[in-house]
């Protein structure tokens, strides 16, 4: 059977809080991560919790090689190919932490006890998981008032993730719900609620 | 909050009445606040409609009283979205940022035995609202059986029905309002055959327009069976009309006759806004009966100058009344029921009939136009008839074997004979404000309770009200009834036709009926022998509580 992208881990915990945690993988792992992905940290040992979270800032930072290369008149794709595969600073993530799986197996949707340990895997949540994970909408407050997030645009992206991993005739339910949900929280700030409700509207 | 497919969470909690919301605020007084469910379509409520707040340990048993719209922010109205070209929006913002109310009434308490008890109290915060059940309405209602007739169904709740209490109706006067076309005969009808088919009173009905004798022409020109089809041996038809009433294909039992020589001079009081009569009119009839006897008026039609000027030289008898009074008492020749001679005693026939259990219809045939003949001849047969009521009453000395039956006497342009500036000099007042001392009580139909003296309107037990859109109106039906801020709500928002709201003594609570059908089904109830258990469960001493105590001195 073909393996599947969210069986293999798309990068290791870098740094880590409670509150979220910063990835690092590889420039060529950037095909599979996307802003608004639920992405979940694996823990090594069955000790820990599995920590879930949004992935929310995709960036690469540059190096002493990529600085000279910029102001070369001609790169070859070879070199940029070589540059990309070799570059000694990874591409990292910022992911938001919303739960985590307790040991009994049900998901939490709290700031989870510990935070992950670095160079624990990171993996995308697959459809089944975003499913089970995205069903109850407790997380939208850590989402929404996290400062350091664009709150709108990742709940609204992780929306509409969940939304297309369910079957066709129920995801404009599932966005009603969810816009429902949001409605709750930000009825006194009817610019973001509006904001947010524009961005996830299947019309 | 989960996302569930609702069939999911049908299948977990069972079939249920559709929720409707949560109880947010309010007070005994004022009614509760119920802030609805965003699935609950406000469109598709309605004022009058029933619902239960189901509390810990009883259900409370409630009316809508107010619709309303409201937002967590008010600055939606300010900037609202534009729900037209994103439909979206709409499901989401209805019901969570803007949202419906309801305002609803508290009427009873249903205990977890099924008994039911007056309200004293009000469900916490947050209790969860449903629209009434079948079983709720027959917890609170009761089935049909002896004395217990049904009048209709709540709305939208057609398979239930809405009971009431015939022996407390008769025993207190009851009001039938309506504005003009609402079907107040029809109601009226559907209660005089309560009354006949359980045998809880003995009508007399003054039929202006033969509405209720033998048959009566539908909304849709089709024939409805009067009472005395639906009752053949058990009601008679008495008219003032012969000719009209062969005309119609009526036979009726008796045709009643009036001597002039039996109309008194109180009898033209009640006339006084009819025909214009003033006092000095009255104090002239008085000289004039005083003096010539019962033949008074005959003689005054027949006076010549001589005998008037005689009259006014030995009385103080002013002569412009005396003529006045003349031209007045010379409508009477259109009445062919006058007679110099009466034919056989009209008041004794009615008693007789009265006597043995039948219901007496009086059909005014062409004379039902002539207001003044109406009321002229209600209030003398009614003067009379409740005399010897009195006198029987006040023989039997409390023997209730002896006592004569309970009769109630339907009145219709009842303001006419209850204007405050006449209702103390009327039989009819007098009755109104008796209450069931004499065992005669009044059955009023009218289109203007606003015009009807507020004392007799407070001795009114229940009324029984279809659509009023006059305000004076609405508060006059409503005067003395707790809530009655809510109601008028319902009162003024009734369908034109066929829909009703019922209060007072013979109902335990305020109740908006669809008035029941006066058809083939009808008709066959009236004879079917009845089935259905025997009744309203009470629970101790609350039943009496809940209907009024002994000591109900009406409305206000």
């Amino acid at each position: 059977m073909a393996e599947e992208i969210w069986d293999e881990a798309i990068g290791h915990v870098l740094r880590a809080g409670t509150a979220g945690f910063s990835v690092g993988a590889r420039v060529n792992q950037i095909g599979a991560p996307a802003f608004g992905m639920f992405v979940r940290a694996q823990p090594r040992t069955d000790d820990r919790e599995a920590v879930y979270g949004l992935l929310y800032d995709i960036h690469i930072d540059d190096d002493p090689l990529v600085r000279q290369l910029v102001l070369a008149d001609a790169v070859s794709e070879e070199t940029i190919r070589d540059q990309r595969y070799h570059r000694i600073v990874p591409l990292e993530m910022s992911v938001l932490a919303i739960g985590y799986r307790h040991i009994s197996g049900e998901v939490r949707y709290t700031l989870p006890p510990r935070p992950p340990l670095s160079l624990d895997p990171i993996y995308l949540c697959g459809p089944d998981e975003v499913r089970e994970v995205a069903s109850r909408f407790n997380y939208f407050r850590l989402v929404l008032n996290a400062a350091q997030v664009p709150g709108e645009q990742l709940l609204a992206s992780a929306l509409l993730n969940a939304a297309d991993t369910l079957p066709e005739d129920e995801r404009y339910p599932f966005l009603v719900q969810a816009g429902r949900e949001a409605a709750s929280l930000l009825g006194g700030d009817l610019t973001r609620l509006d904001y947010l409700l524009k961005l996830i509207s299947p019309a | 909050m989960a996302y569930q497919p609702v069939d999911e969470l049908d299948d977990y909690f069972g079939v249920r009445a559709p929720r409707l919301g949560v109880v947010t605020g309010g007070s005994l007084s004022r009614g509760l606040d119920v802030r609805l469910d965003p699935h609950t379509a406000v469109e598709e409520l309605a004022v009058g409609r029933y619902v239960v707040v189901h509390g810990a340990q009883r259900r409370f048993f409630c009316m809508i009283t107010d619709i309303g719209l409201d937002a967590t922010n008010a600055g939606i109205a300010q900037t609202p979205p534009d729900v037209h070209a994103n439909p979206y929006l709409a499901d989401v913002y209805g019901g969570t940022t803007a949202f419906g109310t309801v305002h609803i009434a508290p009427m009873l308490i249903i205990k977890s035995d099924g008994s039911v008890e007056p309200v004293r109290t009000i469900p916490p915060h947050f209790r969860e609202v449903y629209t009434a059940t079948e079983r709720d309405i027959n917890d609170v209602f009761g089935d049909e059986d002896e004395r217990h007739f049904n009048i209709g169904a709540p709305i939208e709740l057609e398979d239930t029905q809405i009971n009431v209490d015939l022996v407390r109706l008769c025993e207190r006067s009851v009001g039938v309002f309506g504005k003009s076309g609402t079907g107040k005969s029809y109601l009226t009808r559907i209660l005089l055959a309560g009354t006949i088919a359980r045998g809880t009173a003995v009508n007399l009905v003054f039929d202006m327009h033969n509405d209720y004798g033998w048959e009566v022409f539908n909304e849709q020109r089709e024939r409805d069976k009067g009472l005395k089809q639906l009752f053949s041996d058990r009601v008679a038809i008495f008219t003032l009309d012969d000719d009209s009433s062969r005309r119609r294909g009526v036979r009726p039992d008796y045709v009643v006759t009036l001597a002039y020589s039996d109309i008194q001079p109180e009898d033209l009081a009640a006339l006084r806004q009819t025909l214009d009569i003033s006092d000095t009119m009255l104090d002239a009839a008085y000289t004039l009966r005083r003096r010539q006897g019962r033949d008074w008026i005959q003689w005054l039609l027949n006076a010549t100058n001589d005998d008037v000027e005689e009259l006014l030289a030995h009385t103080s008898v002013n002569g412009a009344s005396l003529s006045a009074l003349t031209r007045r008492l010379e409508r009477f020749h259109r009445f062919g029921f006058l007679t110099p001679q009466p034919v056989g005693d009209s008041v004794q026939a009615i008693l007789e009939h009265i006597e043995r259990g039948i219901s007496v219809i009086l059909e005014f045939g062409r004379y039902g136009n002539a207001l003044e003949a109406y009321i002229l001849v209600a209030n003398y047969l009614t003067r009379r008839i409740r005399q010897r009521y009195v006198e029987r009453i006040e023989a039997s000395l409390g023997d209730e074997a002896q006592q004569p039956p309970q009769l109630v006497i339907t009145i219709e342009e009842a303001h006419k004979f209850l204007d405050p500036l006449i209702a103390r000099q009327t039989i009819f007042g007098t009755i109104a404000r008796e209450l069931r001392k004499y065992k005669v009580t009044l059955l009023v139909v009218d289109q203007r309770p606003s015009a009807i003296d507020e004392e007799v309107m407070s001795q009114i037990g229940t009324r029984v009200t279809a659509l009023l859109d006059n305000e004076r109106d609405i508060t006059a039906v409503l005067m003395g009834v707790s809530g009655a801020g809510g109601l008028r709500e319902v009162l003024a928002r009734l369908d034109t036709r066929q829909q009703a709201i019922v209060l007072g003594h013979a109902v335990p609570m305020p109740v908006v009926i669809q008035t029941r059908a006066y058809d083939e089904a009808f008709y066959a109830a009236m004879g079917a022998p009845l089935k259905g258990r025997s009744v309203r469960k009470s629970s101790g001493g609350g039943s009496e509580s809940l209907y009024g105590d002994e000591g109900f001195e009406g409305f206000g």
